[in-house]
């Protein structure tokens, strides 16, 4: 599953968010994502593909900014392994 | 100069449901809520006679979102302060002339499911770290904070853990604030979801539950009955809106009663042994400080939590305050219905109390067939009356550490 599929099904459990609501433009703080629903949705991010993102990670605006960087963690770990 | 304070709101989710009307009307009819509770959530099987809300949905009621950021008492918590502030018609809390209002909460459990969900977690799914959630979850002043936020009460908000006194020192410490002139209107109340594993066998060890099977589990709770063999843990909670009586007159409120007294006091004695002089002095204090005289008291509800020796002790407290006027007045535990709520219990019980006053009718001591001989005294209600005179009504709450506290209301 690709990682805007993630969110979308997380933000779907978590605030009952249709999924064609969450695309890439969309803004965090108008779908409803808090300083802490955003710490919660990387928390479940990171359980889910196996990573941990770094603790100071510049604070996503859009859910695009959100994908960009879990997919560069996600990107880095691939390339370690490899 | 000391305001007068009026009862113009009440909510509640209990396990007879979530409308005032019906919860006390199924109190009297004197028809249980308790029913055999069977869990296979443990590492062991549960099985054992509670009170659950069954019936109360928290994403429908709250949203799933904020249903989502809570942990169960809160849920329940701030359904039922939602349900009173509606009832009381109040405008929101940041309204003009309403800055002062606040919230007193009641709780004993707190996040009790939360801290399990979080050892579970770690101990038994062996999982490296738990829910960021799980400190805001677990907390126990994050009921009347959500409280507060979804009704914007910018007073002072406030939790009291006194056991199973928790929510009748909430109200009790609300009246005073409002009854000081500190604040037209208090929200007051408590909430508790104790059915965690944990907590149950807990409890269980304790050697104070009534134990049944389906068959039995409903009338399992007796207090004051000869039989008696325990208490039976439930959940649920209540709120009530305390306001100023000028405030609620001035803006046509309905009033269901006046809360006019409030006594808290310590047995100093014992952890779980109960000491009648102890809780007469907190009967005493309620009556002392709504200007009472025993006289005037015609209705107790009762702690009444069904164990052998608190029952007993619960008597003698009251005959030796109301003395000579103790076999007139009307007692009754509606514990035997809806269960001990815990740290909720007087919450719940203080609703059943305004709504007696308001509906001069007193809800019974269900499955009283035989009254224990040492509970004698005052005058079991064994059934439930309508058409009694009412002016006074107590509300006892008696806590492990020998905590006491207790509430006279007075109909209007």
């Amino acid at each position: 599953m690709d990682i805007l599929q993630l969110i979308r099904k997380a933000l779907h459990e978590r605030l009952d968010l249709p999924e064609e609501q969450v695309t890439l433009e969309a803004r965090l703080e108008d779908l409803g994502v808090d300083s802490l629903g955003l710490v919660e949705l990387g928390f479940e991010l990171e359980d889910h593909l196996g990573i941990r993102l770094p603790q100071d990670y510049a604070t996503p605006v859009t859910v695009g900014d959100m994908v960009k960087i879990v997919g560069d963690v996600v990107k880095q770990k691939q390339e370690s392994a490899a | 100069m000391n305001r007068r304070v009026a009862v113009t709101g009440i909510g509640l989710v209990s396990p007879h449901g979530d409308d005032p009307a019906g919860f006390f009307a199924a109190l009297m009819r004197g028809e249980s809520a308790i029913r055999l509770y069977v869990s296979e959530e443990g590492p062991h099987p549960l099985a054992i006679p509670a009170a659950r809300c069954a019936d109360f949905d928290a994403a429908a009621r709250l949203g799933r979102a904020r249903a989502n950021s809570m942990d169960r008492f809160s849920q329940i918590g701030t359904a039922a302060a939602l349900s009173a502030w509606q009832d009381a018609g109040l405008p929101p809390g940041d309204s003009a002339g309403l800055e002062a209002a606040g919230v007193c909460w009641g709780t004993g459990a707190g996040g009790a499911l939360t801290t399990e969900r979080g050892y579970r977690d770690l101990y038994l799914k062996d999982r490296p770290r738990i829910s960021p959630l799980s400190v805001i979850l677990g907390m126990n002043n994050a009921a009347a904070a959500h409280v507060a936020i979804a009704l914007r009460l910018g007073g002072a908000n406030l939790t009291y853990s006194v056991a199973c006194a928790s929510s009748t020192v909430a109200i009790g410490e609300a009246f005073h604030r409002v009854r000081s002139g500190e604040t037209p209107v208090m929200l007051a109340g408590g909430s508790d979801a104790p059915l965690a594993y944990g907590v149950i066998r807990a409890w269980e060890s304790l050697q104070v539950l009534a134990l049944g099977d389906a068959a039995a589990a409903p009338g399992v709770c007796r207090p004051f009955h000869a039989g008696r063999s325990g208490l039976v843990l439930a959940e649920g909670g209540g709120a009530l809106i305390l306001e100023d009586w000028q405030h609620a007159r001035g803006r046509g409120a309905r009033i269901y009663a006046e809360l006019l007294g409030y006594g808290a006091s310590c047995d100093h004695d014992h952890l779980t042994r109960p000491h009648p002089a102890g809780q007469a002095r907190a009967i005493a204090g309620a009556l002392r400080d709504g200007g009472l005289n025993p006289d005037q008291v015609d209705y107790v509800n009762a702690h009444g939590t069904a164990t052998k020796e608190g029952d007993v002790a619960e008597i003698a407290a009251l005959r030796q305050v109301l003395g000579a006027r103790s076999e007139q007045v009307a007692i009754s535990a509606t514990k035997s219905m809806h269960g001990h709520l815990m740290g909720a219990t007087g919450a719940i019980e203080a609703i059943a109390c305004v709504l007696a006053l308001q509906r001069q009718a007193i809800p019974p001591t269900a499955f009283l067939d035989a009254p224990d001989p040492a509970c004698v005294g005052l005058r079991h209600v064994d059934r439930g009356e309508t058409g009694v005179p009412l002016r006074v009504a107590l509300s006892n709450s008696f806590a492990f550490g020998g905590s006491n506290a207790v509430l006279a209301f007075g109909a209007v």
